[in-house]
């Protein structure tokens, strides 16, 4: 499996007339009451594939770990209050129209899903994409992590795994992957399970890397799964996909990306130039 | 390539929250009783409500899925020990969201400290890991009312190609004001109160839920155990809350999960139809159905099972198969309560009375959402 476009928005909270422009200047999809959320998701998945012809069947795979979190609190106040829930409030909240929409606005025709998973929402959805892509469900995928901010809501850390309290921005960061190797930006090598620690250390043993990439449960363990500090390349820590394009942004040549949930069950993503 | 089968299932419906009261009552219920039982039903509102009463929304939520969870392990036969081995898949569109909303309720009351009870949704599926002490870490789906019959067949495919050996995939839909009050804004709920599948006086969707479990492996505990045959997804860009009105997306839907599995529609016993209710999928499905029948120039047996359970959105994949497979288990299949008269595009009639006498069968199931997002899967017990 190739990598062949990747883009990343990770940007302080910004308004959601700020990504509409943004929008606009690409794209003539209306999206007139549509939520930040679904803006994002389509402003960096038509980033992403800027000039890029997509294939007849090409998945779209969105992996978010707060949802439509401003339009799920906009909806709530409206209940908490009696007040009437409005249609296009209620549809904000639907989550899978985030993906219908990238897939309407990139004209796919291909399957779309939306995915959760607590602290590895894309490592899992990565997972099943890739699968699909061996089935031959798929003939290329894109893979999107997309969050907005969250730091409008008082003492947010309280309801989120932000171990080092990081500031919450708003991402949009997507993959386009297929099985041609031609013209790809790197391969991924190896894309593994582990249930603790322990597994976790025996994989290490016979991988070789220049680079290395921890989101922030993994981070916690550097000493005790002994990776060489010098090669570790410190970043957002939290979405998968940010921390995997940093690395292919590098010089460097062979890379791991290794993610961790608080159990320490995870992933370790091995990637090569 | 393995096989998969269902070798458990739970259900907690309306009906109750074991195989013989659901199939007790189900098995009770005809076209002529089917008024009075809704009526008596919809006393407070027109809603397929759990009766069971619980202290608080989240108590709720945790005990009906960890009972659903029990029970089907206990179908399973599932020991302590498989437990760590099994994946889990969720499936929901409303998630949390019941939870949430008292929480927030209570703190616009002053009388909580926080105005959520959590960001994201992902603590749902750390929950069931931890309750079952599963290696392995959980996958939401989140594809409206294709998201437990998604979780459902992508966990069949990842046994039957050897990726994984067991799994759990659990569809939850709870009561909560977000959903029924933004069904109501969309004016997509029933006026008449009546749940009338593919009928002329068909007037919309009335809302259920429900929590149902099933544990997938690759090894039969019994011959009456059902297999997962196959299944197809399609995603249709037409509109975020229709679907393309000319069906085809449906029928491509439903014809590719047959074709995938190199069966004809003589193969198939019966299509359980998604048939929610509203004005635009009677049509658009009935369309499909049609288009299916001509294409192969044969029919089968068409029912709809929301007259009985609601429509429980996300969960409605895995409600409607465990419903569907304790009707079987008890011989028959189910009627499509509240037909009388087909619309005018409907070119089949649904099943009207319960077929008896059923034991095996071959179904279809039909599941459409918003967000153009459409899933069938093929189940059989024949050998």
């Amino acid at each position: 499996m190739y990598i062949h476009k990747t883009y990343t928005l990770n940007n302080e909270n910004q308004s959601i007339k700020t990504y509409k422009s943004a929008l606009k200047e690409i794209s003539k999809i209306n999206l007139r009451r549509s939520s930040k959320f679904n803006i994002l998701a389509i402003l960096g998945a038509l980033r992403c594939m800027n000039e890029k012809n997509i294939s007849k069947n090409m998945g779209i795979y969105v992996a978010s770990e707060y949802g439509s979190i401003t339009s799920v609190k906009t909806v709530l106040e409206q209940v908490s209050q009696d007040s009437i829930v409005m249609p296009f409030d209620f549809l904000n909240i639907n989550s899978n129209n985030v993906s219908f929409y990238v897939s309407q606005a990139l004209e796919s025709n291909g399957k779309n899903m939306v995915l959760t998973s607590h602290d590895l929402s894309f490592e899992k959805t990565l997972e099943l994409a890739l699968f699909d892509l061996e089935l031959n469900e798929i003939d290329d995928l894109l893979i999107g992590n997309v969050d907005e901010s969250i730091s409008e809501i008082y003492d947010f850390n309280k309801y989120v795994s932000n171990v080092n309290e990081n500031p919450s921005k708003d991402i949009s960061s997507w993959i386009y992957i297929n099985k041609e190797k031609e013209n790809s930006l790197a391969e991924i090598k190896e894309f593994t399970q582990f249930s603790n620690l322990q597994e976790l250390k025996e994989l290490l043993l016979n991988i070789d890397f220049e680079l290395i990439s921890l989101n922030q449960y993994a981070t916690k363990q550097i000493n005790e799964l002994e990776i060489n500090k010098n090669l570790i390349l410190s970043h957002d820590n939290i979405h998968g996909s940010v921390n995997i394009i940093s690395m292919l942004n590098s010089d460097k040549k062979s890379f791991v990306y290794l993610s961790l949930d608080k159990n320490n069950k995870g992933y370790l993503v091995k990637l090569a130039k | 390539m393995k096989e998969t089968y269902i070798i458990g299932k739970s259900l907690h419906c309306n009906l109750g929250n074991n195989k013989e009261n659901i199939t007790q009552k189900v098995n009770s219920l005809n076209q002529n009783n089917y008024l009075s039982f809704l009526e008596n039903k919809f006393k407070d509102k027109a809603f397929y409500e759990i009766e069971e009463s619980y202290s608080c929304q989240k108590n709720k939520f945790f005990d009906i899925l960890k009972k659903v969870i029990d029970d089907a392990l206990i179908d399973a036969k599932i020991n302590s020990s498989e437990k760590e081995e099994l994946h889990i898949f969720i499936g929901s569109t409303s998630m949390g969201i019941s939870v949430d909303e008292q929480i927030n309720k209570e703190f616009h009351e002053e009388k909580h400290t926080d105005e959520l009870s959590h960001i994201g949704y992902g603590y749902i599926g750390t929950f069931i890991e931890e309750y079952l002490q599963s290696k392995y870490k959980s996958n939401i789906f989140s594809t409206a009312c294709t998201s437990s019959t998604n979780a459902l067949a992508y966990a069949s495919k990842l046994i039957k190609h050897g990726k994984i050996k067991k799994a759990i995939v659990i569809g939850i839909e709870l009561f909560n004001k977000s959903t029924f009050n933004g069904f109501s804004s969309l004016m997509l709920l029933s006026q008449n109160k009546v749940y009338r599948p593919f009928d002329e006086k068909s007037d919309g969707i009335i809302l259920g839920e429900g929590c149902s479990a099933l544990v997938l492996d690759s090894k039969k505990n019994k011959d009456s155990d059902f297999k997962y045959i196959s299944s197809s997804n399609i995603c249709d860009n037409y509109s975020e809350t229709t679907s393309n009105p000319s069906g085809e997306p449906i029928f491509n839907c439903m014809n590719d999960s047959i074709t995938s599995a190199n069966l004809t529609l003589n193969d198939i016993d019966l299509i359980k139809a998604h048939a929610t209710g509203s004005e635009n999928n009677n049509s658009s499905e009935a369309k499909a159905i049609n288009t299916l029948f001509n294409t192969y120039e044969t029919n089968t047996e068409v029912t709809a099972l929301k007259p009985y359970l609601g429509h429980t959105l996300g969960a409605c994949g895995t409600n409607e198969i465990a419903f569907l497979l304790y009707c079987i288990e008890k011989d028959f299949l189910p009627a499509t309560l509240g037909f009388e008269k087909a619309e005018e595009e409907i070119k089949f009639i649904p099943l009207q009375e319960h077929k008896t006498n059923i034991n095996k069968a071959t179904i279809l199931f039909n599941f459409v959402a918003f967000g153009g997002n459409n899933s069938s899967i093929i189940l059989s017990n024949k050998s």
